[in-house]
Parts: structure tokens; C-alpha cells; sequence
């Protein structure tokens, strides 16, 4: 398992993804996968640490951008 | 990972060239304080160390020495390790030579030799390569000088060291930092966009002025909080330093004592020692002492003399006797015997002038009364020398019979023949007295170095100095006092800030709904998702950390339970305070240890080192020798062969230089306590030693010898 998916599989195991959102975090375990989710905080959590991977090029105000506009949709 | 082989060239007081090779297991190498064992150490930090470059500091001394007769020799140290099943040879070495009258290095060498796929031996850079083989995090947490270097949470950086090396923790901070930007960003966005408009302006700013206010009481309550935290922290400092050096100072007080002892009975054994034996010679009449052998010749020529004497006396007597005979036997008439007449009657006879035995007259110049005036002489002779028999010299043939005078004196001496056996006796005592005053003054000297040498090298292992050490208990009030005081206002000010919190909380949230009256829904949406995405990184960064704490702390306590030479049954307790870790051992009760002895202290520390090993042996898939350089100085000498046995039982490459088991022989030649040392488990053992003689002041005359250690285990 790549870091990435890793850093995803113990950011959903998190009681407030669970409880509060009611996400089944089973469902994700790669960065590709949650980022297909129709769930906004599971798509925008991939989308942080993709975006802060040091490979990914993206600035802080890019990645807040992508993250914000695909919350607000 | 496994450490093979360690050669030595020129390297200090490793002259020539020296060699170790090691097992996969416990390996202790033996020696002396002073013998090499820090230098064995420190030629492997020197392999290690970045230091690309030659030292000629590093080059033995003995070695430069031969440079009047060789050209230039060669320093090195070379490692070869084992590796994933593959060779793999550092060396770092140079060349000295002497120039003039400077010495001069050159050829510096820092390489690591592997094979490649042709079996050839390929040389690359070793500041490169290194890493790779033996990487630094891990190195950190392998090799430990002294005692001191144990304790590894006595570092402010020590829990962000731990999780850097051997935690994914470390990846965490960064999606915090930046979750929380994206909230306050968006936050700001929100506030812009209400506080402008006509409806709710005014009451947002309102609302924004007093979160302001709050978070001004926040900011200066955290700062309260900050400093007192800070004030414990340098109590709780204080305290640990106290708590880490008591052992040190028990030693050190104990030390003292019994070097002031020592000394003590040293002065007074010197003064029992009494060897001035040229004057018992005849202060006490030991030049008697073969006296027995003299007189027993001296009273053989005696009887010898008495022989000789006794015929030549008889012989005398004898012709005397005859001489006699024969004159009184002249006219075929017996003569009368000279007491008869008596005295009284051969004096009327010679008065009167006539013989009253013949009736003969004896007229004045008569042959008659000549004669009976002889015969009154010849009476009163026999009277005086029957009176006198002594003063019977005239007949004697010894005169001053010296035969007699020497018998006598040898029947006087004879008497006095008990008292030369008792002199016997007395030099025996006496010098057996001496010797044993004499090896007990040697044994004290040794014991005497030993406290002083073990002193030093606790002190050199201090870092704090002797008087403080032995004072630092007077402070512990203060201290106490001082954490006590601190506690009590912490509570009060976290109470306080948890108050303000709260306000500023209940503030948010009155702004929230006031914005929510007209920012569209899916904004306050957003803004909230955005900050329980923060809280989730913040609860899984803690969570994680925590987990990370204790796994370390269940594997230190496994460790504990192996290692423990002092029946501890509690536990090792990892306590996070924010970022460090305090260290502290729990009794079975759960109830802190305080105070615990060096041997403990040392155990929890040695148990935490393994088990952060294990941890980097997970971390890196495989695993890595550890190096220690006498860890065990404040350990109880009763204790040192179980907490060996039970390094040997964890099973992993340890290599171990130690004090432990040596000792010195009455000549002063350092030796290995083979008898402590027999039972001790071990893979390989070596011992090192200065070859004797040598000058301390010469460094020339140094070279450590090594050789492995064989014994029936």
C-alpha cells in the first residue's frame, strides 16, 4: 500500500467520518477511489494529501482552491 | 545487519594490526580502564562520522616512533559488514609519513568496497554509501558512549528524534498546518463577505470585536500557562537530573568514604608493618636464630675436649701414683699414712725434739727433726688442700680446667635453648606477620586505585561537578515546593482558559448563525467541513502518536521483563507531556518509582534502546547491531553476570565493551575474573591489554593487545 493510501485509510478511520458524516470508509482504500466519492469530506481529504504530495506541484492557494470549489458545489 | 569484522591499523593504541570478529549474538570485549576499550569505540564513531578527511591525532604512537626506521606507515579502520546476504567493506584510512621534522598524511581513503554482479570489487564514496548500509536515524539509536548517552529522553528533541526516525507520525504535521489555513482562509472569506453587508454588519463586527477581546484573554492565558508549564518543566529538570545522578552521587559519597578508609587502614597497616630486621638482629637476639646447630658442635667438641682430657688426666694420675709408690716404697717399709701422728702430736715432737713414735731424740739441725718438720708440713698441706680442694693446683694437670668452665657454660646455654626456638617461632610469626600486613597493603592499593580510577571515570561520565553532585539533595525542597506551587496554578489557569474557550466558542458559533442568516447554505457547508477535516488530521496526528508511545513502551517493558536483574514486577510508563516524553517506572500498584537503584535505572534505559531497536528493525525490514562502550558503571557488581545473561537471551548482535569481570593480580597485571566470568553467556568474548611494561607518560611504549577470550562456558 502506497504512504498516500495509508495517510487515507487512518485519516477515515477517524470516529468523526463515521459518526458525523456516516461515511463506510471500507469503501476507500486508495486516494484514486475516495477521490470518486460522492462524499465531499472524503473527496476533499484525498484531495489534501494528493495535493501535498511533494510531487503533486500544487501551491497552498491552488489546493485550497480545488478543495473549497469542489466543497461548494 | 550484521557487524563481521572490525580491523585495526595504527589506529591509537591499536599498533600494528588488530582484529576483531564477531557473532551474530552478545560480544563483550574485556579490558581494563585505560586498555583500549574507548578507543575500540571510538575508531568505529571515526569509520562513521562524515569526517572526510585524514586526523593525524588518530595515528598510533608507537607507529610515528617507527618512523626512524620505515619510510611511512598506515592508519586505518575497516569495518566489514553483513548485509541483505551481501559483503560490504568500509574503510576510512590514510598514510603518514614523516617529512623533515613534520609529519606529514596523505592517501586518504573513505570507501565502501561492495561486489558487483562480475564478483569484482568495486570502490565507492562511503559519506555516499553509508546511509544506504547503516542509515543515520538508525546509527543514532545503536551506538552509546558511557552511561550517560542512555538516557535518551534527556533531550528536548528526543520524542521528535523518535518519531522522525521510526514513526509515520512525522508525515502528519504538515496536513494540520495546512487544513488549518484552509479554515482560517475561508473564515476570512465569510467574514468579508458579511461584515459589509447592510443587514448584519453591525452585529458581526460586534461580534468580531468581542471574539478579538477573547482571543486577547486566550492568547495572554496560554502565555500564563506557557510560563508555568515552563517553571514545572525546570523543576521536574532539576528533579530528574537529582533523580538521574543519585545513583552517581551514592557512588560518589560511597566512593569517597571508602577511599578515605582505604587510606586510613593503609597508614595504619604500614605502621604494623615492622621489617627493620638488622635491628631484631640483636635488639632481639635474632642472630640466635641457628644457635641450636653452633651449640650442638660447640658441646660435641666439648665432649670431645672431656675425651681427651679424661686420658690424659687418668694417664697423669696414673704416673703420679706410680711416681708415689715408688718413693714411698723405698727401704721394703710401708710408711705411716700423713695424717698420723696428728698435727698436735708432731708439733710436741718437734718441740720437745725427740720422735715420740720411735722414742728417738731428735736434736736442732737433726736428719730427724728435719723429718718430722717435713711430715708437720706434709699434714698441714693435706688439711689446706682438704679444705681448699680447689686450690689443688699443684697436682692438677689442667690448671684452670677450661674443659670444665666450657661444659658448664654449655649446661647454662642448654638451659637457655627453649628461648632460641622461641625466637624461631617469633621471626616465623613475625614474618609472617609482615607478609600478610604486606599483601593485604598490596590488595588495599589495588582496591585503593580501583575506587580512584572508578571515581574518575564516573566523574568523566558526569555532567555535573563533584560537589554538586554530592550537594544536589539539599536543592530537592525547592524544587518540590516549586512544581507543587506550579501545579496548583496550572489548574487554575487551564480552568481559566477553558472558561474563555468556551466563550469564544459560543461567539463563533453566535457569528456563524448570524452569517448563516445570509451567506448561502453550502458556504457554511464548506466552512464546516473544512474544519472537521482539520479536527480529524489534529485527532489522528494525537492518535497515532500515541499508539506510536505505546508500542514503544509495551516493547520496553517486554525488554524490562528480560533484562530486569532486580525483580522489578512493575512497569515502564511512558508519559507524553505535549511534545516530550517523561520516562517513569510504575510498581506493580501502578504507584511511581522513585529514586530507583543505578542497576535499574540502567536496565529501563537498555530496555527502551532495545526496544526502539525492534522498532527500527520493523521500520527498515531487518535488523541492527548495537554498540555500547561500559554501560554497566553504576551497575551492582553482584548483578552484572544475570543482566549479561539475560543480553544474551534477547538474541541480537550486541557488541559490548565493559569493565566487568577483570581484575588485577597481586603483580599488578590486569587479568580476566575468570572465576565471575565463567558463567557469563556470550558468543565472543575478547580481552585487550596494554602491553607491560609501558610508560604512561610515553606514549611511544603504548600498544593494546587483542585476543579472543577462550573459556569453558
Amino acid at each position: 500500500m502506497a504512504r498516500e493510501d495509508k495517510i487515507l485509510q487512518t485519516f477515515l478511520s477517524d470516529p468523526i467520518i463515521k459518526e458525523k458524516y456516516g461515511v463506510e470508509t471500507e469503501e476507500y482504500l486508495t486516494i484514486e477511489q475516495a477521490l470518486e466519492s460522492n462524499e465531499p469530506i472524503v473527496c476533499a481529504i484525498a484531495m489534501i494529501i494528493e495535493g501535498l504530495d511533494k510531487d503533486s506541484g500544487m501551491n497552498d492557494r491552488t489546493l485550497y482552491q480545488r478543495v473549497t470549489n469542489h466543497l461548494n458545489l | 545487519m550484521k557487524i563481521c569484522k572490525l580491523l585495526l591499523e595504527n589506529f591509537l593504541c591499536y599498533y600494528g594490526k588488530k582484529e576483531f570478529i564477531f557473532e551474530d549474538g552478545l560480544n563483550l570485549i574485556l579490558g581494563r580502564n585505560g586498555e583500549g576499550k574507548t578507543k575500540f569505540f571510538e575508531s568505529i564513531e571515526w569509520l562513521f562520522s562524515a569526517e572526510k578527511k585524514d586526523n593525524i591525532s588518530l595515528a598510533s604512537s608507537k607507529a610515528i616512533k617507527d618512523l626512524e626506521n620505515v619510510s611511512k606507515f598506515h592508519v586505518g579502520v575497516t569495518l566489514v559488514i553483513e548485509k541483505n546476504g551481501e559483503i560490504s567493506l568500509i574503510e576510512k584510512s590514510f598514510d603518514v609519513y614523516r617529512k623533515e621534522e613534520s609529519l606529514l598524511t596523505s592517501n586518504f581513503k573513505y570507501v565502501v568496497l561492495k561486489d558487483n554482479e562480475n564478483g569484482d570489487r568495486i570502490p565507492l564514496d562511503g559519506v555516499k554509501v553509508l546511509p544506504q548500509l547503516f542509515p543515520d536515524h538508525i546509527r543514532r539509536y545503536s551506538m552509546f558512549k558511557g552511561e550517560s548517552q542512555l538516557n535518551i529522553f534527556d533531550n528536548e528533541d528526543a520524542l521528535k528524534d523518535l518519531i522522525d526516525a521510526f514513526s509515520e507520525v512525522k508525515h502528519y504535521p504538515i496536513f494540520i498546518e495546512k487544513s488549518d489555513i484552509f479554515r482560517r482562509w475561508y473564515q476570512e472569506a465569510m467574514d468579508r463577505a458579511t461584515r459589509t453587508n447592510a443587514t448584519i454588519g453591525d452585529k458581526m463586527n460586534k461580534i468580531q470585536d468581542k471574539i478579538v477581546e477573547i482571543r486577547g484573554r486566550e492568547f495572554d492565558m496560554k502565555n500564563n500557562i506557557k510560563e508555568t508549564e515552563a517553571e514545572i518543566d525546570k523543576a521536574k529538570q532539576s528533579l530528574n537530573k537529582i533523580e538521574q545522578n543519585s545513583t552517581k552521587s551514592e557512588l560518589i559519597k560511597t566512593l569517597n568514604e571508602r577511599i578515605e578508609r582505604k587510606k586510613d587502614t593503609i597508614r595504619s597497616t604500614t605502621q604494623r608493618i615492622k621489617d627493620d630486621y638488622t635491628t631484631y638482629l640483636l635488639d632481639e637476639k635474632w642472630v640466635l636464630l641457628d644457635f641450636n646447630e653452633i651449640f650442638n658442635e660447640f658441646t660435641k667438641k666439648i665432649q670431645d675436649f672431656r675425651k681427651v682430657k679424661n686420658i690424659q688426666e687418668r694417664q697423669y694420675y696414673k704416673e703420679i701414683a706410680k711416681e708415689k709408690a715408688e718413693l714411698e716404697l723405698t727401704g721394703g717399709v710401708a710408711p705411716l699414712p700423713w695424717f698420723i701422728p696428728n698435727e698436735g702430736t708432731m708439733q710436741e715432737c718437734i718441740d720437745e725434739k725427740i720422735c715420740k713414735v720411735c722414742n728417738t731424740p731428735a736434736p736442732e739441725n737433726s736428719e730427724a727433726l728435719k723429718f718430722m718438720q717435713a711430715r708437720l708440713d706434709d699434714y698441714l698441706e693435706h688439711k689446706r688442700r682438704e679444705a681448699n680442694p680447689d686450690n689443688d693446683e699443684d697436682e692438677k694437670l689442667f690448671l684452670f680446667d677450661y674443659v670444665e668452665k666450657l661444659q658448664q657454660l654449655a649446661i647454662a646455654l642448654e638451659s637457655n635453648d627453649l628461648d632460641v626456638e622461641k625466637i624461631k617461632d617469633k621471626i616465623r610469626d613475625w614474618q609472617e606477620f609482615n607478609r600478610t600486613q604486606k599483601d593485604l597493603l598490596l590488595n588495599l592499593k589495588i582496591e585503593l586505585d580501583s575506587d580512584i580510577e572508578d571515581k574518575s571515570r564516573i566523574m568523566a561520565d558526569s555532567t555535573v561537578s563533584e560537589s554538586d553532585l554530592l550537594n544536589m539533595f539539599s536543592n530537592i525542597k525547592g524544587w518540590t515546593n516549586s512544581i507543587s506551587t506550579n501545579t496548583r496554578l496550572l489548574v487554575e489557569y487551564q480552568n481559566k482558559l477553558t472558561t474563555i474557550q468556551a466563550e469564544l466558542a459560543e461567539e463563533e458559533e453566535k457569528k456563524n448563525r448570524t452569517a448563516a442568516q445570509v451567506l448561502p447554505g453550502y458556504q457554511m457547508n464548506t466552512f464546516n467541513i473544512l474544519k472537521d477535516i482539520n479536527a480529524v488530521f489534529i485527532n489522528t496526528k494525537e492518535r497515532l502518536l500515541n499508539e506510536f508511545i505505546k508500542t514503544l513502551e509495551e516493547k520496553s517493558n517486554q525488554f524490562i521483563a528480560k533484562i530486569n536483574v532486580d525483580d522489578f514486577t512493575g512497569k515502564i510508563k511512558l508519559r507524553r507531556i505535549k511534545d516530550k516524553i517523561e520516562v517513569q517506572l510504575l510498581n506493580i500498584d501502578g504507584s511511581i518509582l522513585n529514586w530507583p537503584n543505578g542497576s535499574l535505572e540502567i536496565s529501563k534505559h537498555i530496555a527502551i534502546l532495545f526496544a526502539i531497536s525492534e522498532l527500527a528493525s520493523e521500520t527498515e525490514e531487518e535488523s541492527f547491531p548495537m554498540l555500547f562502550d561500559a554501560p554497566t558503571s553504576s551497575f551492582d557488581p553482584a548483578k552484572v553476570q544475570d543482566f549479561y545473561n539475560l543480553l544474551y537471551n534477547t538474541k541480537k548482535q550486541r557488541i559490548i565493551t565493559t569493565k566487568d569481570f577483570t581484575t588485577m593480580t597481586e603483580e599488578r597485571t590486569p587479568i580476566v575474573d575468570a572465576k565471575n566470568f565463567e558463567y557469563v553467556k556470550r558468543d565472543k568474548a575478547y580481552w585487550i591489554c596494554r602491553e607491560r611494561p609501558f610508560s604512561k607518560e610515553d606514549l611511544s611504549t603504548i600498544e593494546t593487545n587483542v585476543e579472543v577470550y577462550e573459556q569453558f562456558i
